[in-house]
């Protein structure tokens, strides 16, 4: 099944163990790192979709450190270490997020947990409890722009 | 500190920055003995003992040993071998020091960039070390699995595990004597780089007496990871916080014991009187007789014979009776009186959903371990198995709630279903027997009629009559709702099921009501994947937990989140509400459970699940007992009060994801799992207010053959409601395609109902047959399909559902094709 997913590539030149002889070598690098991590079992679209992976984050920060290279003034197509480290922290702030430290989140806590629990109001009675209109879903989210209409009829004269 | 020592070390650094010119000048002006320098240049990275300042110290340790990576591997090497060399009675406890050191070892080496080396090290070490008390462990198998993958010195500010063991302190339980043998090793053959680990790395905790030999009880289970013990010195503080588990005052269940008890009271008091008038009538005609003389005395002795023996009958079953009665309200006051007032402002329940509460308690079925085990009704649903990621039934059972992994719910109304099958089958029933015209020849038919070429695509007026109502009314049947941006992970009902609760990986909670079937808000607060939601038993409280380590308390009112649960080292996986809504249990992935104060938001109660994370949690239903079932298949249950554990459930062979207790005396646990297996599990009664007050009734009623009856009576009429209720539940079950295969619940089914039946006559009989808690009662497997959900009805309905899913691939593979 890996045969006929990477039929389509050029088969890898190096003689890798028996089987891996008709898998292109970033597959069989993928495969290792598999193993490695102590992945023991694993379907073979996984290798695919870690490759695509692979290759949309590498381009991706490679073309991010490709512009902040221009940006410094080198030469078009070069990129030195500095760039392609930048590139990585800016990529690693935005896609990889990380959860937010203990400490934030302790002090938040303490703030939220110090206001009183709100009563619940009687009015609602039996009802559907259900958040303010303005959070609420079912609310209609546009309207109509009352005074431009009004201003184009203005304009257009009324007789 | 000798100078021959700080010679040597500086004749070092300036031979490691390659100042040979100043080395020579360095060399003859110390007058360093040629044939000492060699002899020190020998002993490589061994530092001589320095008593001058710790920073002295430690710069000239780096020094020395960034030289030489192979410094750290000799140490180790050497410490592993005195470990091994000591005395047998020590052995185990300096064993143990072997394993923090060692994380440390390798993640030095690392930020020296000696990776190979320490890969080395670790392949030699990583058997040796996996092993604790005699067994593998697979905490320590996945933190070396984790250290493997750090291998340059960027990956320690990046990696998490490297990250936490770099800036964390690992402890040791070790006995004063062995931590004295270590510090005089570590001193005397002067392994500075081993102890400037320890010094920074480990603390260790002394206790006098023995060395402890049983790993387990030396809490090598637990602690066999190296980032276990961090909230260790506080969670002693944690687990002796006050709490009160009691359940609320002025509940529905209190109440209808209340009334159930005064009716009883009335019953038998109308049963003495009449039995007395019986006995007076009796005495007034034996004295009739009496008075009309002695002709009929013959028959008359036997008569006032028997008058006396109903007098007195009648005076011993009023004992009987009354002494019951008092018994049973002794036990309700003592139950009533350890409830408590709830501290959070509740909304009281409106008399349609307290009505429908009283007449689940009616119904309700008693389940008690050997004999008693519940109908049980399993939802597969089709075309899900990669899809499906969560489920959950209404109270009232007549929905069933999907969640999938394409983000869309879907609503399944139970009877509707049934119903449509039903009409669809008698149909295709007609057509068998031949009533019906085949629907080819009618399609022919009508198409000559119309003079078309027959494509087969018209259908005739009758059928499309059925179409049309087909459609309508599977707009009804099966609803799918669609709001969320990503996988659904976890839905609840609320207590009057008219509101359903989503959490999902868009990191929103939704609410969507059911009977208008729309999503009406969506609360945002968690900015990572949300994997757990549950709603209040009492309210309109919900609780949800996520990937951002927190759980957060949400009013349905408000758009904002109420309080945040923040302590937990990783993911809050799984949350849980207690009986009376004051407190709520989370399961995360840092291994441990923590019961927290909804009020406060402070943590009461924290509770190490072994060597796995937990994946679902359930209450007892008298709030004492929480159990917490892993994805290594094994289910601790834990004693709130004293955050101890009470027993360990083997039996599941992967992940369990869902479990819950029986309605009211909690005797028994169901659990579903990975393993696509369903367990029963036994456990010890709680203390329930209706039960207590029919095991006393009905001991008493046991002396009393009229009030057996009525006992028996009502104990069958109970039955016969749940058998009722069962028929319900198998043809709820036989709506679904999956009820053929799930044969073994169908018999649960036939034998529960055979079973409650005989519950009259336990009842009858008085005693109830004691049972062994915590043990594994019956397993229900199906041939493919994972549980996913698992509950109780409120009348004591056992409820499951997963993806239907075909057979594993290794039994496909067989050449016969046997299915």
């Amino acid at each position: 099944m890996a045969a006929n997913a990477a039929a389509g590539t050029a088969p890898s030149s190096s003689s890798a163990a028996g089987r891996h002889t008709d898998l292109p070598s970033d597959a069989v690098a993928v495969r290792n790192i598999l193993k490695t991590m102590g992945v023991e079992q694993h379907e073979p679209r996984v290798v695919n979709m870690l490759l695509d992976f692979v290759y949309s984050y590498v381009s991706g920060v490679l073309s991010d450190a490709a512009a902040y290279a221009e940006q410094v003034g080198r030469p078009a197509g070069e990129v030195e270490n500095e760039d392609v480290v930048l590139a990585v922290q800016t990529r690693a702030q935005l896609s990889f997020v990380p959860q937010p430290p203990v400490e934030l989140v302790r002090s938040l806590a303490d703030q939220v947990n110090n206001r009183r629990l709100p009563e619940f109001d009687p009015r609602a009675g039996f009802g559907l409890r259900v958040p303010p209109d303005e959070h609420l879903l079912v609310q209609p989210n546009w309207r109509i722009n009352v005074a431009a209409h009004q201003q184009g009829h203005a304009q257009r004269g009324t007789h | 500190m000798k100078e021959k020592d700080i010679d040597f070390l500086i004749l070092q650094y300036l031979k490691k920055k390659g100042y040979s010119h100043a080395e020579q000048v360095f060399r003859v002006q110390s007058n360093l003995d040629q044939a000492v320098a060699e002899e020190l240049t020998g002993k490589q990275g061994q530092s001589h003992s320095l008593d001058t300042d710790a920073g002295l110290q430690d710069l000239l340790f780096c020094v020395a040993a960034e030289a030489n990576p192979q410094a750290y591997v000799d140490s180790f090497d050497q410490l592993a071998a005195w470990a091994d060399s000591s005395l047998d009675l020590y052995r185990m406890e300096l064993q143990r020091v072997l394993y923090p050191v060692f994380v440390h070892v390798y993640l030095q080496l690392v930020q020296y960039g000696a990776s190979h080396v320490a890969a080395d090290l670790l392949k030699q070490y990583r058997r040796r070390l996996v092993e604790v008390g005699g067994r593998q462990s697979s905490i320590r198998a996945q933190e070396l699995n984790e250290l493997q993958a750090v291998a340059v010195a960027q990956h320690l500010d990046a990696h998490p595990f490297a990250k936490a063991a770099r800036s964390s302190r690992s402890t040791l339980l070790l006995s004063a004597y062995s931590f004295e043998l270590l510090m005089h090793y570590l001193q005397g053959r002067k392994q500075w780089l081993l102890l400037s680990i320890l010094n920074s790395h480990v603390r260790f905790e002394l206790h006098e007496g023995l060395p402890l030999l049983d790993a387990a009880a030396a809490g090598d289970d637990e602690g066999a990871g190296l980032l276990q013990g961090q909230a260790g010195h506080d969670v002693g503080a944690i687990n002796t916080t006050p709490l009160d588990l009691g359940l609320l005052r002025d509940g529905t269940e209190d109440a209808y014991a209340t009334q159930k008890l005064q009716e009883e009271e009335e019953r038998l008091a109308k049963q003495t009187a009449g039995a007395s008038a019986a006995a007076a009538a009796a005495a007034a005609e034996d004295g009739f007789t009496e008075a009309f003389g002695n002709d009929m005395l013959e028959d008359g002795a036997p008569l006032s014979a028997a008058a006396q023996q109903a007098s007195a009958a009648a005076k011993r079953l009023k004992a009987v009776r009354d002494k019951a009665l008092a018994a049973a309200k002794a036990k309700q006051k003592e139950i009533l009186e350890s409830r408590r007032m709830p501290m959070i402002p509740l909304l009281p329940a409106h008399e349609k959903l307290k009505k429908s509460q009283r007449d689940d308690l009616e119904a309700r079925v008693q389940l008690h371990p050997p004999d008693n085990l519940p109908s049980a009704a399993f939802f597969s649903i089709l075309n899900s198995q990669q899809t499906l990621t969560s489920m959950t039934v209404s109270p009232d059972t007549k929905l069933v709630a999907a969640g999938f992994s394409d983000s869309s719910l879907r609503l399944y109304h139970l009877a509707l279903l049934g119903k449509q099958r039903g009409k669809l089958g008698e149909r295709a029933e007609k057509r068998a027997a031949g009533l019906l015209p085949q629907a080819g020849a009618k399609r022919a038919r009508g198409a000559a009629h119309r003079g078309e070429a027959g494509d087969g695509m018209d259908v005739d007026a009758e059928e499309e009559e059925l179409l049309e109502e087909l459609e309508d009314l599977s707009n009804q049947q099966t609803m799918c709702l669609v709001g969320h941006s990503g996988t659904v992970n976890a839905l609840s009902f609320s207590v009057d099921q008219q509101l359903l609760f989503s959490a999902s990986s868009d990191s929103t909670v939704r609410l969507w009501s059911t009977e208008l079937r729309k999503g009406l808000a969506a609360y945002r607060g968690h900015v990572y994947p949300v994997w757990d939601v549950a709603a209040c038993p009492h309210g309109s409280y919900l609780v949800s937990g996520g990937s951002d380590r927190t759980a957060r308390l949400w009013s349905t009112e408000h758009a904002r989140p109420l309080r945040i649960y923040a302590g937990h080292q990783s993911d809050v996986d799984s949350v849980a509400w207690h009986p009376n809504s004051q407190y709520i249990a989370t399961g995360s992935s840092d291994r441990t459970v923590r019961l927290w104060d909804v009020g406060t938001g402070a943590c009461v109660r924290l509770m190490s699940a072994q060597s796995a994370c937990p994946t679902c949690l359930a209450f007892s239903p008298d709030g004492r007992q929480l159990a917490a079932g892993t994805e290594d298949g094994s289910v601790s249950v834990y004693d709130l009060g004293s955050a101890r554990r009470m027993a360990l459930l083997e039996g599941h062979t992967g992940p369990v994801w869902s479990a819950a207790y029986s309605r009211g005396s909690g005797s028994l646990l169901a659990t579903g799992g990975a393993d696509r297996t369903l367990r029963l599990f036994s456990m010890p009664a709680c203390d329930n207010i209706l039960d207590a007050i029919n095991q006393e009734l009905a001991a008493a009623a046991a002396g009393d053959p009229a009030g057996a009856d009525a006992a028996a009576g009502g104990g069958a009429s109970g039955a016969g409601r749940a058998s009722g209720t069962g028929i319900a539940a198998g043809a709820a079950a036989a709506g679904t395609r999956g009820a053929a295969q799930h044969a073994g619940a169908g018999t649960a089914g036939v034998g529960a109902a055979g079973g409650s039946a005989a519950a009259g006559s336990h009842h009858a009989g008085g005693a109830v047959p004691q049972y062994q808690p915590y043990q594994l009662l019956r397993t229900f497997t199906t041939q493919a399909t994972p549980v996913i959900h698992v509950g109780f009805s409120p009348r004591n309905l056992l409820l499951a559902g997963g993806p239907w899913s075909l057979q594993p691939p290794s039994r496909q593979a067989r050449p016969g094709g046997g299915q």
